[in-house]
């Protein structure tokens, strides 16, 4: 394996960790000459960072919230900047995952906080 | 001899005229329910309803309830969930109460804890315990949020509500879980760190461990002892006697225990097997 490719692959990983979405690997590798366009991309559009956050929280919900049944996610609400609420609709209660997010120019969005909260209903 | 006890959520009739020294006392509780139809608005055939009936939640496809469609809704709700709660539970005698004589030996039955769910249209005339609204949801719809008071079509359904550490699927009829609602039961984990006392219907009390997650009060279908708990209060209640924190006080079983001599509830003898007298 070449150094090269084993540059692409680590970008790569390192890509898909920090869900910068939007960039597929196999795109990214033929793009490096428009990198600095796409580099930008949360700086200079709302709609690409919005994107971004939403994904971020979409594959957290994917990989840790466990209750599968319910009728899924009912709202995605920005309450501040880079701060959602998502709620998820159950039997008896809607839960409530508030992420507090940060976000750079390059998409890259890490989490700084998460809280659970819950609506009741019923009895 | 029969004893009662009324709360408003339901009543309770102990009765003992069956005991023998093989046949235990039987301790039945009662929920009346009234049922009551949501339907489409101004006489549609089709319709929506808010989730939890709240305006600001989702809207779902309903239909207009036919008359059969509501009578076997009905009775399936009625007959299901009275099959499931009743006849499960045995409470230990370590009172000595209700005692009997046969051929001058003095047994001490025990409590087998039945359940009776009465199910009629909400009615001035039927006095309920509860009242539950029912939607029917449109055949296009897979879900809707319900709650101890406001029921779907598909609550008498099994579906899965959660998985376990392996990613099994955990199935659960939410009518059951409601009529333990209904019962005074709370959800598997309330009393557990994780499961905040302020709000308990939090997801964490639903159960963290595989063996919480699938308790009835929890995501799945499994009764737990602790489900026992409306009879042992009932008994605690109709005597005046025990603790409902205290084990050994109506101590539930979910397998039949015979009747006892003084003997064997002195030496804590527990009889399984239908002893020869």
């Amino acid at each position: 394996m070449s150094l090269s490719s084993v540059k692409k692959i680590c970008l790569c990983t390192a890509m898909s960790i920090t869900l910068s979405v939007s960039l597929g690997c196999a795109a990214q590798s033929n793009a490096n000459k428009e990198s600095k366009v796409v580099d930008m991309k949360c700086k200079n559009s709302a709609i690409e960072k919005s994107n971004a956050l939403i994904h971020f929280m979409l594959e957290d919900i994917k990989k840790t919230y466990p209750h599968t049944g319910g009728g899924g996610i009912s709202e995605i609400k920005q309450t501040q900047t880079n701060v959602y609420v998502v709620s998820i609709a159950q039997e008896e209660r809607i839960d409530q995952l508030t992420y507090e997010l940060s976000i750079d120019d390059n998409c890259k969005v890490t989490l700084v906080k998460k809280e659970e909260s819950t609506v009741n209903y019923g009895r | 001899m029969k004893k009662t006890l009324a709360k408003s959520s339901w009543d309770a009739v102990l009765d003992t005229s069956m005991c023998d020294k093989y046949t235990n006392a039987e301790l039945t509780i009662t929920i009346k329910l009234g049922f009551k139809q949501i339907n489409p608005a101004a006489g549609a055939l089709t319709g929506t309803y808010n989730d939890y009936g709240d305006p600001r939640a989702p809207a779902r496809k309903i239909d207009k309830w036919t008359k059969n469609s509501w009578e076997a809704w009905k009775l399936n709700f009625v007959q299901s969930a009275q099959k499931y709660w009743d006849g499960k539970f045995w409470l230990i005698n370590n009172f000595s109460l209700m005692d009997l004589q046969d051929n001058g030996v003095k047994y001490i039955p025990n409590v087998w804890c039945r359940f009776k769910l009465q199910g009629a249209d909400a009615t001035p005339g039927f006095k309920s315990h509860h009242t539950i609204e029912v939607v029917r949801l449109n055949k296009s719809e897979t879900w809707f949020g319900s709650h101890s008071r406001l029921f779907d079509s598909l609550d008498t359904k099994s579906v899965a509500k959660g998985t376990d550490s392996k990613g099994r699927s955990i199935m659960q009829k939410a009518h059951v879980h409601e009529v333990g609602h209904l019962l005074g039961l709370p959800h598997v984990d309330v009393g557990k760190s994780h499961c905040p006392p302020s709000n308990t219907n939090s997801s964490a009390c639903y159960g963290v461990a595989d063996t919480d997650k699938y308790a009835v009060m929890g995501q799945g279908m499994q009764l737990r002892d602790s489900n026992a708990n409306p009879w042992r209060q009932a008994m605690i209640d109709i005597f005046v006697k025990g603790n409902i924190n205290l084990p050994s006080d109506w101590t539930p079983k979910q397998t039949r225990h015979y009747p006892r001599t003084l003997a064997e509830v002195t030496s804590k003898t527990l009889i399984t097997k239908k002893p020869t007298r």
